[in-house]
């Protein structure tokens, strides 16, 4: 499937701001299972300074620096990317592997000593008896790491309504769990959060998502958003991606942008301004197929 | 044994409880001890323990201090030396040499590969977790890496185990503290007790610091051959505040925090009152994680957004460098030895404090298994979990410790709690054994590491304890290491001498504002005692205002000290004026009042105190004192206040003195001084509007006018030129416009205008720019002024015209203090974007 996408961010700032800088993780990924085309980032007012680098974990970042005064930002990344299905997931349904068993035997193996971070705790991530709690009942001894990451999938969709307004980027994944509302990145935290406290390595993904009108009526532009999802690392196969905001094993509609321990990794975008006043933010997104 | 040690040491051997450095086993001096010991004998028991309070209130006076967290005192307690030195013997300082170089290696090595291909991970010979799970493993600063060796600065704390060797107790690697300290206690100790060091030939700590000049010279970018250095510190709220300080005024480097420093085009530059200047290096003293909060902790407000940046581009070195703190992770110690194999296939020279990681299985069933005579350790040095010793805790806490390891066993660690030697410290009179801990310090130079030749020793404050820290109110001592003859050439370097000295914006504002204060108590007391010798005239009996005179006077008061209404409209308090003066001179939290601007003034000192000399420090010590009398004085001794405001002002007098001295025509002194001129004049203003606006009879208008010269200290002068009786004209004449008069409006506006000028010509090579215009025209309008006519009242007795000329002027030097603010002051305050609440996603 190729895709089209518009990622618009705009903020408006109460008062003047002089000095920005910027850090975009906005460049979708080259993989297996995708092939960005082309990838373009326009921030006004135009960068003083500019610079993309790979980070510690393969994504592309853009810093940009901006050194006049300005009320308002705006990011516009366009990229056009090729997507295929994944066939991780059905290797992955046909592992014998136990969960249990999991880090035992990634602990063998050479890419342990990469993929050892996801297991462990992360900004976002913490090790909780109340968060071990809540997934007890996916994880039965015995039981596949695919049935496992499937039933705590199922979980997490069916706890959780999707509403946005009730969480922020700083709630704790044990609030989200008392709230039982939050958006896609609080179902992601919250799957890895549980994966981890089981021994299971888990990553977040960022990126964006197809989505499609009500029958019937034409889509809305902008009406599309980024997206957070999870993959699982299965030795031998690799990483195993879950969408616990849509209860679904992402096929080819899901566009991956970069992979993180958690949010706190991969923001789309972060920075610092010179400035005390307030800010708005404003963010649009058009995934469109061509 | 001599009668004097002896006096001194009755119940020393009573109270030893493990290996003693100056003692062997049969109570006699050791043989490395024995010349100091002599010294001792000759010094006399007396002696010493006077040299003990001289040298704790040299320390006092010279401002060494070491602040606590949380500690309601304030800010600055004093920091605690010894008279009894350590002495470190030859053999064991050679095998420290030896062993310490090694290990600084070997450290430099495991940073250069955790943040570079991570074979150490890979081949296993360290766990990944242990990394991964670390704070101070900061993914931002992979692959960075310095010139040479990758640990410019490094050092570790020492102590004696029961078998007599020494051990390495915990490494330092970030940002290691306490070299200042060991210099201020060697500077110190030779100062107040000369005769211990007779017979010695004690290695100078000199040399030490030259190299650390050195490796900061050779990480500069591109080469650099005259970089410009900085010390970063996190400001004047940090534990170790004055050691920065210290260091920067010794080092002659520029003291600067994070707000200080921007990242402009690659570069990271420093915000003086002349423009931008460029930095090569950063000796930081702020912990890692808060270096850069667009990439590091974004709640940071210590650090320079984008600093990691210009680090990549090759155009700034930090020393230590970002992410080194990981070395610091204890877990570590359980792996050195693989480490040392791997590296170097040597053993470590000097052990080191056997360590369990709970990270992995056997260990942590270990460390459960032997809970009782292990201490545990969080991984993270400011994490939430305190050190606690196994055996001093309950069935219940041991149980509680128990569940938290097993829940998350990578943050943990036993270690062997491990009986250290003790050395003689003088403590109430007498010596008493206390635990001992030598911080050692090593810098980069070249392909190697060079050790302080002596260090920081440290003691435990009580008896018995293991713990020795700073913030637990640990006692140093001097560390001696004999020098065997051997003289190493001193070579200076003084890389900033080439450079021209920078103000850097924070310290300018601090200064101004050092000024201002400095005017404001000096003037409010003055007016002050003038009030209350007035008004306990009568035998300090309590008298309310029975004059028109004393009416106004008290409401100047209210009007000086900005803390309306006051005496304004409020006839209750006229008539018992006594308890508001006590408040407006002795309550802290009443703003306005003398002890609130006290308060203020110190806190700008102290912020700028690498621009003060030892002699200005000293007279900040005794404000110091004053302040504490002032602060416990009773309502019904307002009396004192007179004799106490009286030497405060003295004080500030001779500190503006010895500030005109040491700061002789520098950017620093012009801040400081047109904070004070500033200051005058707006006080003076606030009096002359507040006095002379309403014409009143003879006797009190006459009242008045003697009080207004004699708080502009004119009353003398106004005699001896004028030779009249107190009149309006002749007073205003020479209140405002007399160029003999140094406080005259016009001789202030003279001085003011001088250093706008002295400014705009450094700035831009030319005398004029928007605030010396401003000054100029200040200056113009009180040069103008027709004072018969301003003076004159209207038909309700008002000068009206000389209030308006008087609120002008206000308002012009208000406009004034806001331009250089805005100009020259660095105020960035930055959040992170998208700063409220987050931003959702919506699918």
């Amino acid at each position: 499937m190729r895709y089209q996408i518009k990622h618009i961010t705009e903020y408006k700032y109460q008062e003047l701001v002089n000095t920005a800088h910027n850090r975009l993780c906005l460049v979708p990924l080259n993989l297996p299972e995708q092939k960005c085309l082309s990838s373009s980032i326009k921030v006004l007012p135009v960068p003083d300074e500019q610079e993309y680098r790979t980070d510690f974990f393969g994504n592309t970042l853009y810093f940009v620096s901006i050194y006049k005064e300005h009320n308002k930002l705006e990011v516009i990344s366009e990229s056009l990317i090729d997507v295929l299905p994944r066939i991780q997931s059905g290797i992955a349904a046909g592992s014998p592997l136990l969960w249990e068993n999991l880090k035992s035997t990634l602990a063998q193996r050479d890419e342990y000593a990469e993929v050892a971070q996801y297991l462990l705790p992360s900004p976002y991530v913490p090790y909780s008896l109340e968060i071990q709690k809540f997934a007890e009942d996916c994880f039965v001894p015995g039981d596949t790491l695919w049935n496992a990451s499937n039933a705590l999938m199922k979980k997490i969709f069916t706890s959780l309504e999707f509403k946005p307004g009730f969480t922020t980027v700083n709630t704790p994944v044990e609030t989200v769990v008392k709230l039982k509302k939050g958006v896609c990145q609080d179902f992601a935290h919250l799957m890895i959060a549980c994966l981890r406290n089981q021994g299971v390595a888990a990553r977040y993904v960022s990126g964006y998502l197809e989505t499609f009108p009500p029958p019937g009526k034409e889509k809305l532009v902008g009406s599309d958003a980024s997206h957070a999802w999870v993959a699982v690392y299965f030795p031998g196969i690799g990483w195993v991606e879950f969408d616990p905001t849509n209860n679904l094993l992402p096929a080819d509609n899901h566009i991956i942008v970069a992979f993180g321990r958690d949010y706190f990794d991969v923001a789309p975008i972060k920075g610092i301004i010179f400035s005390s006043g307030t800010q708005q933010v404003d963010v649009k997104v058009d995934v469109t197929r061509v | 044994m001599q009668p004097s040690l002896q006096n001194l040491s009755t119940e020393y051997f009573t109270n030893q409880t493990a290996i003693d450095e100056c003692f062997d086993q049969n109570d006699q001096v050791r043989e490395a001890w024995k010349k100091l010991i002599a010294n001792i004998d000759t010094l006399g028991a007396e002696e010493l323990k006077n040299r003990n309070q001289e040298l704790l209130k040299l320390l006092q006076e010279n401002g060494v201090t070491y602040n606590m967290y949380g500690d309601s005192n304030g800010l600055n307690r004093p920091w605690l030396l010894d008279a009894v030195p350590f002495i470190l013997p030859a053999n064991d300082w050679s095998y420290i040499e030896r062993g310490m170089k090694q290990r600084a290696y070997v450290l430099n090595k495991i940073l250069d590969d955790i943040y570079g291909d991570r074979i150490l991970i890979k081949e296993k010979i360290i766990p990944a977790e242990l990394i991964y799970s670390h704070s101070g493993f900061l993914r931002p600063c992979d692959k960075i890496k310095l010139p040479g060796l990758q640990l410019p600065l490094y050092s570790a704390d020492l102590s004696r185990g029961p078998n007599g060797h020494l051990w390495v107790i915990k490494d330092r690697t970030q940002a290691p503290s306490g070299m200042g300290y060991a210099l201020e206690n060697r500077s110190a100790l030779s100062r107040v007790a000369p005769e211990l060091f007779q017979q010695h030939q004690v290695a100078k700590l000199g040399g030490f610091f030259n190299s650390l000049m050195q490796s900061l010279i050779q990480i500069a970018p591109q080469g650099k051959e005259n970089p410009r250095i900085v010390l970063l510190t996190p400001g004047p709220r940090n534990e170790t505040y004055f050691e920065h300080a210290f260091l920067a005024s010794y080092l002659g480097i520029t003291l600067v925090q994070g707000e200080d420093l921007i990242m402009r085009d690659s570069f990271v530059w420093i915000k003086t009152v002349e423009g931008l200047e460029k930095v090569d290096v950063i000796l930081r003293r702020v912990d890692d994680m808060f270096c850069d909060p667009l990439e590091l902790r974004e709640d940071s407000q210590l650090g320079i957004p984008g600093l990691l940046h210009a680090i990549r581009k090759g155009n700034v070195a930090v020393a230590n460098p970002l992410g080194s703190s990981i070395l610091e992770n204890v877990g570590l110690m359980a792996f050195l030895h693989n480490a040392f194999q791997f590296f170097l296939k040597e053993d470590p020279i000097i052990p080191m404090i056997a360590t369990w990681w709970c990270g992995q299985k056997k260990e942590m069933d270990y460390v459960i298994d032997h809970i009782d005579t292990l201490v545990i350790k969080g991984i993270e040095r400011a994490g939430s979990f305190k050190t606690v010793m196994g055996s001093q805790l309950s069935k219940a806490q041991k149980d509680d410790l128990i569940r938290k390891i097993k829940f998350d066993p990578s943050k943990y660690v036993g270690q062997e709690e491990v009986a250290f030697s003790t050395s003689p410290v003088l403590y109430k009179e007498r010596l008493d054994p206390r635990y001992t801990v030598l911080r050692s310090y090593l810098v980069a130079n070249g392909d190697n590491y060079e050790l302080m030749r002596g260090g920081l020793t440290r003691c435990s404050p009580e008896k018995g304890s293991f713990l020795v820290s700073n913030q637990d109110g640990g006692i140093s001592k001097d560390t001696w290491v004999e020098s065997a003859g051997e003289s190493l050439p001193v070579i200076h370097h003084a890389p900033d001498m080439k450079r021209k000295a920078v103000l850097p914006s924070r310290a300018a504002e601090n200064l101004f504002w050092v000024g201002r204060y400095t005017q404001r108590i000096v003037r409010t007391s003055r007016f002050i005692r003038i009030v209350l010798r007035a008004l306990t005239q009568k035998g300090f009996v309590n008298t309310g205002a029975d004059s028109e005179s004393m009416k106004v006077m008290l409401k100047t008061v209210t009007n000086l000290t900005d803390t309306l209404p006051g005496f304004i409209e409020d006839e209750e308090l006229l008539a018992n004026p006594l308890p508001e003066i006590h408040k407006l001179v002795c309550q802290a939290d009443y703003p306005g009042s003398i002890m609130f601007t006290l308060n203020n003034l110190l806190r700008s000192m102290y912020a700028a105190r690498d621009r003060w000399t030892v002699d200005s420090w000293r007279i900040i010590d005794e404000i110091e004192n004053i302040k504490r009398r002032i602060a416990v004085l009773e309502p019904g001794n307002i009396r004192y206040a007179l004799t106490l405001l009286d030497q405060l002002t003295g004080r500030l007098l001779s500190f503006s003195e010895m500030t005109r001295q040491c700061m002789y025509r520098s950017d620093g002194r012009t801040m400081y001084r047109m904070g004070l001129l500033i200051e005058e004049i707006l006080m003076e203003l606030s009096q002359f509007r507040s006095i002379l606006t309403e014409k009143r009879d003879e006797s009190n208008e006459f009242q008045l006018l003697e009080a207004l010269l004699l708080s502009n200290q004119n009353l003398s002068s106004y005699r001896s030129v004028y030779r009249t009786s107190l009149d309006i004209v002749p007073v205003i004449d020479l209140l405002f416009l007399n160029g003999q008069n140094p406080t005259s409006l016009f001789s202030q506006l003279e001085g003011l205008l001088k250093y706008a000028r002295n400014l705009a010509q450094k700035e831009s090579g030319v005398n004029d720019n928007e605030i010396s215009r401003l000054v100029f025209e200040c200056y113009s309008t009180v040069r103008l002024i027709d004072i018969p006519e301003m003076v004159a009242p209207d038909e309700n007795g008002k000068r009206i015209k000389l209030d308006e000329f008087c609120i002008h002027v206000q308002n012009q030097i208000f406009n004034l203090s806001m331009k250089l603010n805005s100009k020259y002051f660095s105020h960035s305050t930055y959040q992170p974007q998208g700063n409220k609440g987050g931003f959702q996603f919506e699918v």
